[in-house]
């Protein structure tokens, strides 16, 4: 063969693997709503960056006459690119190969660009659309996945994971996104379950349809499995994106600074806050008064709307944002918003992420099924992930600060760096009325008028200790600021934090209440 | 904000104004268990029924064979005492939660 001839030749075969699955096979996944492995990389990427690498794999299926079929790349898409001029590395499983399902050395090729990602310290995105293990394969599927585990967990909190489920990933498919940092879901496309339908209608003779079992919808309001929810493929793209250029590229560095800008105008923090303090108030219009250009990038923004967690930026420097939503269930914490504030906290901890904690919440939702479903150990994962983040963490108390949720919101005592109060503070054991009914139980039984004696002492209790200032006394709080002040502060606290310098005792690691 | 469908909140005696999430209205609502109550734990098929109503019984005597998850099971009495309701036939597939009987305790 000539030159010419071998170049021809590599071109025949590149066109002959890019083919994926083939004609029909691609139509029919453009036909339910999807894209290919590789017209979804490049909506992601950078145009014409996208490096592909293990084109010409070939499959170890040998049993049950598998040997002579053919499977272009082994069902997946690996190789590296940028997102706006910074390098990640990706994976986009190919549904049109074999239904995307994973063989050993499918596995192979994820677990080779999950290694660059990790050496290379650059973001990792893997898109999962995949029938699960080929059964033909047997053990050797087990292994791969058990390889894909084992990488997510050792790059955990070094370079950020992000996972797409873009199709069906189900069985034990589903632990490498849930050991990933982010998982993005799509209407009608996502489909993520440990046992489906079929399994749960033969063993437990209960119908549900997938998309009701483990759809989008259900991972982003029920189950909290999924961090950010899209109607489309294209939306889902660009909001990885915007997440991305949030991020650092690994845990050695910080994210990038961009230029700053001043919240925008219609954000007033003057005109937020309801007089009566048991209104609420939608707490995210604080936090866009307080970031660069409001901007805020909402984590798992349909799940435990009770805390509101995400992204923003100050001075042009990524900072993440928890803030309680006095708008859900009155902003108290549970197992869920515990759970999801925890996590978060601990994301910004890992990533060099500098923390807000904008707090109003009236303490723990009381009910049978919270303490029966193990509200102590998942509030505790609020203290432990607090307590133990090393990043700068700054507490802005605008309303309610009530006994135990008080001291979980990043409190003085958990060692938080700054914590100021808005004039509008109430930092107190309880509530008013809760309180005065304890203190001034007798007072009030034996009192002729004991409504009017209730009304009376709450009044006292309120006057008393609803305020910031008691907090300020003991120097629980540094400053007590105008709202309108709260972004300088915010500012000059983060600028005087910059070179935080904080040491743990020496320890393999500690044991969080998981 | 003015067209929501907000709730009430009471914590610590104070009624807080705000929205409930789906997961809250939809939460289990507990009540005290009954002990004479005998409850599926699983799904599954009723294979053999061992009791009818007024045999008496002591702890640990077979109740009756429930097979759920490709696995015969064995009910055993938790409690000496009569059997005073039997809601069950051999062959019965029945859901989770399900009394298939009740037994008074002996005193």
């Amino acid at each position: 063969m000539n030159r010419k001839d071998k170049s021809e030749n590599l071109n025949e075969r590149k066109e002959q693997a890019m083919h994926g699955g083939g004609e029909r096979a691609i139509d029919k996944q453009h036909a339910m709503g999807k894209l290919t492995a590789r017209e979804r990389i490049n909506k992601l990427l950078d145009e014409e960056s996208f490096h592909e690498y293990d084109l010409f794999i070939q499959h170890d299926a040998r049993e049950f006459n598998m040997a002579n079929k053919e499977m272009p790349g082994d069902g997946v898409v690996i190789g590296t690119g940028t997102v706006a001029g910074r390098p990640i590395a990706i994976f986009a499983q190919d549904f049109t190969v074999a239904g995307g399902s994973l063989g050993l050395m499918h596995a192979r090729k994820i677990t080779k660009i999950m290694d660059y990602a990790m050496n290379m310290r650059i973001p990792l995105v893997g898109i999962n659309d995949s029938g699960g293990a080929r059964i033909q394969e047997g053990v050797n599927a087990l292994a791969g996945y058990g390889e894909i585990f084992f990488r997510n967990t050792m790059a955990s909190g070094v370079i950020p994971q992000i996972s797409v489920i873009l199709g069906p990933c189900a069985g034990g498919a589903v632990y490498s996104p849930a050991l990933t940092d982010f998982v993005f879901v799509v209407e009608n496309v996502s489909k993520m379950f440990i046992t489906g339908p079929e399994v749960i209608k033969t063993v437990l003779g209960e119908e549900i349809s997938m998309e009701d079992l483990g759809g989008a919808r259900v991972h982003s309001e029920i189950t909290g499995n999924a961090h950010i929810y899209s109607q489309n493929e294209d939306e889902c793209f660009s909001k990885i994106k915007q997440l991305l250029v949030l991020l650092p590229d690994s845990n050695a560095e910080k994210a990038a600074t961009v230029a700053v800008k001043n919240p925008k105008p219609e954000y007033s923090i003057k005109k937020i806050m309801p007089v009566n303090s048991n209104e609420p108030y939608d707490v995210r219009e604080v936090i866009r008064a307080i970031s660069d250009d409001s901007c805020f990038y909402e984590i798992q923004e349909l799940w435990a709307g009770n805390i509101v967690v995400g992204f923003g930026r100050l001075e042009g420097n990524t900072v993440g944002f928890i803030a309680n939503q006095p708008l859900v269930l009155a902003g108290v914490l549970d197992c869920d918003s515990a759970d999801k504030a925890a996590r978060f906290i601990r994301f910004c901890d890992a990533f060099n992420i500098p923390i807000i904690t904008l707090e109003d919440l009236p303490g723990y939702l009381p009910g049978v099924d919270q303490e029966h479903a193990g509200v102590i150990r998942h509030g505790a994962k609020v203290l432990y992930a607090y307590s133990e983040a090393t990043v700068p963490r700054i507490t802005v108390i605008l309303r309610k600060a009530y006994g135990g949720g008080y001291i979980a919101m990043n409190s003085r005592h958990l060692q938080a760096d700054f914590v100021f109060a808005w004039p509008t503070a109430e930092i107190a054991v309880m509530g008013p009325e809760g309180a005065a009914n304890i203190i001034f139980r007798k007072e009030i039984t034996e009192a002729t008028n004991p409504d009017e004696m209730r009304k009376q002492k709450v009044e006292e209790y309120k006057e008393k200790f609803a305020n910031p200032y008691v907090a300020a006394g003991r120097g629980y709080v540094d400053a007590v600021i105008e709202p309108a002040q709260t972004r300088e502060y915010v500012l000059h606290a983060l600028s005087i934090a910059k070179n935080k310098t904080v040491e743990h005792p020496a320890k393999k690691h500690g044991i969080p209440p998981f | 904000m003015e067209n929501k469908d907000y709730k009430t909140l009471l914590i610590d005696d104070t009624a807080y104004k705000t929205l409930y999430t789906k997961k809250y209205e939809n939460r289990a609502h507990w009540s005290p268990e009954d002990a004479r109550e005998i409850k599926t734990g699983i799904p599954g098929t009723v294979i053999q029924l061992n009791v009818k109503v007024g045999d008496t019984v002591s702890l640990g005597d077979t109740l009756c064979l429930f097979e759920a998850m490709k696995m015969e099971n064995i009910v055993r009495s938790p409690h000496a005492g009569t059997v005073c309701a039997v809601n069950i036939k051999e062959g019965d597939k029945l859901p989770k939660g399900f009394v298939m009987m009740m037994i008074d305790e002996e005193k």
